[in-house]
């Protein structure tokens, strides 16, 4: 399976720190991918062989002779053209065979990689960027796994340490209690048999003889007179007491005290105790904690060294391929059903496709083709673009009910395949480039612009009117117009049509039409109800021919005049230039503009600065795009108001689309409409500034707030989104500045602009990109590169027919 | 990537670019016999219109 992806082409790139693992799926090569480039080998020998034919012709002109029947005698004694003609069989038969060969091995013959992907291509864009989202994201977050996995582990490893150097430590402090616990308990069991013998002693003193004679005989028989005597010595009752029995005393208070010492003993061994039970609890935590972290180390390796990620991603692209491999074979053998020749035929129908003879305000085609500048693209231009780069695009059928059409005019098709097919106007807008198309209100349509049940919609959708039923188109609700829809791709024109109106008038510019026939020598035909007619140029007589007739009668365009009208499109430079690119040179023009007006504004002038379109150009412009390569001038505050009141007022350039905006010195107003600036996005900050540094400060703070958010958004989920393209408009704003600073040989703030632009970006990308774009008139230089890679492919592709 | 379908692909492609170079060969012979041809005619066109 090939596992080719868009990285950078259709989708947010994946910045910086591309893993290489990731990268390697994604490159990796397969035996079919091998076998495929291969095959591509032989298709280019064999298409760089020059024809025979081409060889001959060659060798004609070299040696041109007077009499060219000799050429052709040489040739017949030669045999030369069977002969070269027997051989480049040959070559196409070993060709063949070897491709053969080669697509036995290596299975590629079953599905080719490559044309699996150009068929996602060209019908699969929007589903494309999907995946490829899907794709970055599961990239970012197995990146964002790699690095902050090991930091976690390593986080984990220290922790461990540190518990381990508590548990040592704690253990220790453990023993050291155990041992204080010891000493303790031994101190309490001396205290306790000291105390045990004073007491002995003391009972023994209570029972001597001496003790109790002395009780009884001196104390208790001392006078009351003695008593008082001796209190009025100041000796009391309870002293002689004392006096008699101060031994006893003595061995009571030491009894005392040393009870005393023990209880507090006592108490030291209960919180030591305490402590060391602490102390347990603390290790087994710490246990608990080191196994914790180990588990954390387990499950960290774990999911690092998991590649889910990577099984997601390459499950992601295989399903992708399957699901595409299945829509191809579908469409391969749906290729009758889906084909307009047959289905005309079949369904007495033709198919056509309205092209709006006037430039229309609104006109859908500028909202369903961002990819070409639509004010270069009148009618002759639109049939050019379909007749050249035959894009795929959307059709009604008409029938002998006559339903009616979204226009009068336009291109008649003789053979095209049906992609999707709908009873009524299905809205169908192309995704990007010129082949994804698909209605905007069909949710089925989710991995394709291929509708796989053709058969049923083709039957609702394509028939008598009163027969389609809108509602049976059940991805598809509300189609209640009188037209159905239908995109085809390779649509191949059998000439133009013009249709009457239902009073059997013609409407709109016939004349415009014969113009338009001619000039592209393309047959015009009247449709008037169920009748087809040509038209007689000169006298415009109508003559009644059959849808036959008018297959029949069409010349299909050789290669190279398809060629020349895409070509006729790039000359014209008539595709849009990248966002990017007009941001870059919109915001140099700006930045240049800016610094003059600050200038004049500085010295006291008073200037605004206007931009506005050509009153001509304002009607169909509404699209930011359109803003470009619209000059930037600086006028008089007077001038700038007196453009305002004829321009009215804002609700009338939003009705016509119209645009002017000025920045002055004395209002400072803005202007948008449609939602957009049309000053210029990205450039809002300098309405904060008011003199020439400040201006430069502020652009380095927009700068430093689109880093800071850019790299918040990264963190999230890795799609900084607009962010990058904003960083340049801003850069290339402070760029044009920079180079008007030097200009006026203001050499500090040209040095503080171009540290800015240093720190932020990149200098010389700046100076490459306005050498390479911006051209001596100052206006956009249109370069190869703009145009679509869709069309250069297209070009290629008719240069290899 | 199983090297011997590699190398079995890369045997083909050999083959093929032997047979093609042989058959250009071949080509170039046939064209340049021609090219005499024609340039021997020419030749005789000249001398004959300087008659």
């Amino acid at each position: 399976m090939n596992k080719e992806f868009p990285k950078n082409e259709e989708v947010v790139t994946l910045e910086a720190n591309e893993n290489p693992v990731v990268l390697a799926i994604e490159t990796e090569k397969s035996d079919q991918e091998f076998a495929t480039e291969i095959l591509s080998k032989i298709e280019n020998e064999i298409n760089s062989e020059p024809s025979s034919q081409a060889e001959i012709q060659k060798i004609d002109n070299s040696a041109k002779l007077n009499n060219p029947s000799i050429n052709e005698e040489i040739k017949k004694e030669l045999d030369l053209e069977n002969k070269l003609g027997d051989l480049d069989n040959e070559m196409k038969v070993s060709c063949k065979e070897t491709k053969s060969k080669i697509s036995e091995i290596s299975g590629s013959g079953k599905e080719n990689p490559l044309e699996l992907s150009e068929f996602s291509k060209r019908y699969s864009t929007f589903y494309r960027k999907q995946i490829a989202q899907k794709i970055n994201n599961l990239r970012f977050k197995y990146q964002t796994k790699l690095q902050q996995k090991p930091a976690e582990i390593e986080s984990s490893k220290l922790s461990i340490l540190d518990f381990q150097s508590l548990v040592e430590e704690t253990k220790n402090k453990k023993t050291s209690d155990e041992e204080s616990l010891k000493n303790l308990q031994e101190q309490r069991k001396i205290l306790d048999l000291e105390i045990e013998e004073l007491k002995n002693n003391l009972n023994k003193r209570k029972n001597s003889f001496v003790y109790k004679i002395r009780e009884k005989f001196i104390f208790n028989k001392l006078s009351q007179e003695a008593f008082e005597l001796l209190q009025s010595e100041g000796i009391t009752k309870e002293g002689i007491k004392e006096k008699l029995y101060q031994k006893d005393f003595e061995i009571f208070q030491t009894i005392k005290e040393k009870k005393e010492d023990f209880d507090k003993l006592d108490t030291s061994l209960q919180n030591k105790e305490q402590e060391i039970k602490d102390k347990n609890t603390l290790l087994k935590e710490l246990k608990t904690s080191i196994e914790n972290k180990y588990k954390s180390i387990n499950e960290a390796e774990e999911i690092m060294n998991s590649d889910f990620e990577i099984k997601e991603i390459e499950k992601t692209i295989t399903d992708f391929y399957s699901e595409m491999s299945t829509q191809k074979k579908n469409i391969e053998a749906g290729k009758k059903e889906r084909s307009i020749a047959e289905i005309s035929k079949e369904k007495d129908v033709l198919f056509l496709h309205s092209i709006p003879l006037e430039i229309v305000i609104g006109n859908s085609f500028s909202q369903n083709n961002r990819l070409v500048e639509t004010n270069k693209f009148g009618p002759e231009e639109k049939i050019k673009m379909i007749l050249g780069v035959e894009p795929t695009i959307s059709v009604s059928t008409i029938n002998k009910e006559n339903q009616t059409l979204v226009g009068n005019f336009g291109l008649i098709f003789k053979e095209g395949v049906v992609l999707s097919a709908y009873a009524g106007d299905a809205g169908t807008l192309l995704d990007e480039g010129v082949y994804n198309r698909k209605s905007k209100y069909d949710h089925s349509l989710q991995t394709s612009t291929i509708q796989q049940d053709i058969g049923t919609n083709l039957v609702h959708a394509v028939g008598h009117l009163q027969k389609r039923d809108p509602k049976s188109n059940s991805s598809v609700e509300s189609m209640d117009q009188g037209w159905n829809e239908l995109v085809i791709e390779n649509p191949q024109a059998a000439g133009l049509f013009y249709q009457k109106d239902n009073t059997h008038q013609m409407p709109g510019d016939l004349a415009k039409a014969k113009y338009i026939s001619k000039q592209l020598n393309l047959p015009l035909y009247i449709l008037d109800k169920e009748k087809i007619y040509q038209i007689n140029e000169e006298t415009e007589d109508l003559k009644e021919v059959n849808k036959e007739y008018v297959f029949s009668s069409s010349k299909s365009l050789s290669t190279v005049e398809r060629k020349n009208l895409v070509e006729e499109m790039i000359d014209k430079e008539a595709f849009n230039k990248k966002l990017e690119t007009i941001y870059q040179f919109n915001g140099y023009n700006v930045g240049k503009t800016y610094f003059k007006f600050m200038k004049r504004f500085d010295s006291g002038e008073k200037v605004s600065v206007v931009r506005v379109g050509k009153k001509e150009d304002l009607e169909d412009k509404n699209e930011i795009l359109e803003f470009f390569d619209t000059s930037f001038e600086i006028k008089t505050t007077e001038f700038a108001k007196e453009q305002w009141e004829l321009f009215g007022k804002k609700e009338d350039w939003e009705k016509y689309g119209a645009y002017y905006s000025t920045y002055d010195s004395e209002t400072v107003f803005r202007t948008q409409f449609s939602g957009l600036a049309v000053w210029e996005p990205h450039a809002e900050f300098i309405v904060e500034s008011d003199n020439i540094s400040s201006y430069i400060n502020m652009a380095e703070k927009e700068l430093e707030r689109l880093s800071e958010q850019g790299k918040e958004l990264k963190k999230e989920d890795g799609d900084v989104g607009q962010i990058p393209i904003r960083k340049k408009s801003v850069l290339f704003i402070l760029f044009g500045f920079m180079e008007e600073c030097k200009k006026a040989g203001d050499i500090k703030n040209y040095e503080k602009a171009k540290n800015v632009i240093e720190k932020f970006g990149n200098i010389n990308e700046c100076e490459t990109f306005v050498n390479k774009r911006v051209g001596q008139d100052g206006k956009f230089q249109y370069l190869n590169e703009d145009v679509p890679i869709e069309i250069r492919k297209k070009i290629k592709e008719l240069d290899n027919v | 990537m199983s090297s011997d379908i590699i190398q079995k692909i890369t045997e083909i492609y050999s083959d093929f670019k032997n047979k093609l170079s042989d058959i250009k060969n071949q080509k170039k012979s046939l064209l340049k016999i021609y090219r005499t041809k024609i340039e021997e005619a020419k030749i005789k066109e000249l001398k004959e219109s300087i008659k």
